[in-house]
């Protein structure tokens, strides 16, 4: 063991070294894992929920192109990402969405179903840290950082009324539990990719210690996160 | 708990372990200390152990509740670290800690996985 190596300073990062490597590693992870769900499922028991299993074959062929659009993109190649990535995140939206509204389709759950939930809502994670990635590529689009924190911290306003419209009309009218349950997983999704997208922005805007731990507590009471942009946005935090 | 169960718990700790000094030193933005490839190299081994026990138990006729997923998962988990290690090889940034900690916590979620399918 040598200390030494270990309080080294970190080399220049090279073409090679990147956060790409990471979601290389969770493209491939995920390709793999989702095709041999699908393909067991299609061979053993296709008749169960076969639209489910269907759009899980489909969750591991984006995956798979997503790994060879990351690749390119971190050879320079960037054009074939910026749709791809898209095209990925629209889905894992549409399949999660359908999933909450038309059950029947779904007897089975689906990788997609829900945002997600099944993998810890990595699915719809992946590929708004993807996005992010693609732009801090481009140096003269490093305010996408901003961007998307902004438009994060307020769709989590935005999910937060749904819940809370879906509660109120849960308990103070007693109209059933169809809003909490759309709105719920909507909110944890919404919830976590602003604590991600919060994390990067952390990094990238040079934000200190506090203020990151700020923006993530902003995210636990209602509408915190709209006043907490408000806030950094005029302190200069959000450029 | 029988005694494949306690290799898979034993197993997730271990990565859980691995993956919090990787995700630590990527923090602090180290280099890769050449201890914490021993470190994977030493995850794999628990999990090539659990794959022979659990190969082991399916040929004597033990049959899990889910078997061809169980099968799966046995097959991948032996796959992931030493797929990660490869496509780091030679290169000792602080991305590469990333790689094992996203490495480890998957094979962490596998091998819980593995105790719901026995």
């Amino acid at each position: 063991m040598e200390p030494v190596a270990v309080t080294d300073p970190a080399p220049p990062a090279t073409s090679r070294s990147g956060a790409h490597q990471i979601l290389l590693l969770v493209y491939a992870l995920f390709t793999l894992s989702a095709g041999a769900r699908a393909v067991v499922q299609l061979v053993t028991k296709a008749d169960e929920a076969p639209v489910a299993y269907s759009l899980s074959l489909l969750a591991a062929l984006t995956y798979a192109l997503g790994w060879v659009a990351i690749r390119r993109a971190s050879e320079g190649h960037t054009a074939f990402a910026s749709r791809m990535l898209w095209v990925e995140l629209a889905g894992v939206l549409t399949v999660g969405t359908l999933s909450l509204l038309v059950r029947d389709w779904f007897p089975d759950a689906s990788v997609w179903s829900d945002y997600g939930i099944d993998y810890g809502f990595v699915p719809v994670v992946l590929p708004v840290a993807g996005l992010l990635w693609l732009r801090a590529q481009d140096p003269e689009r490093r305010a996408g950082a901003a961007t998307a924190f902004r438009v994060v911290a307020f769709a989590e306003a935005l999910s937060w009324l749904g819940l809370l419209t879906g509660m109120f009309f849960k308990y103070v009218v007693d109209a059933g539990e169809q809003g909490v349950h759309v709105f719920g997983p909507i909110h944890g999704t919404v919830f976590l990719t602003y604590l991600v997208v919060t994390l990067v922005t952390w990094r990238v805007q040079r934000w200190s210690l506090l203020v990151c731990l700020l923006a993530l507590a902003a995210s636990v009471p209602p509408f915190c996160t709209i006043a907490f942009e408000e806030w950094a946005r005029r302190s200069g935090r959000l450029q | 708990m029988s005694a494949l169960d306690q290799i898979s718990w034993v197993v997730t700790g271990y990565a859980v372990l691995v993956a919090l000094v990787a995700g630590w030193s990527a923090y602090r933005w180290r280099r890769r200390p050449p201890w914490l490839d021993s470190m994977a190299w030493m995850l794999e081994l628990l999990l090539a152990v659990r794959a022979v026990a659990g190969l082991g138990s399916l040929l004597q006729g033990h049959e899990p509740d889910q078997e061809s997923t169980h099968l799966i998962y046995l097959l991948a988990s032996v796959c992931i670290v030493p797929l990660a290690l490869r496509s780091v090889q030679g290169d000792d940034g602080p991305w590469s800690l990333g790689v094992i900690a996203v490495a480890a916590i998957a094979v962490a979620a596998i091998s819980v996985r593995m105790v719901m399918t026995l």
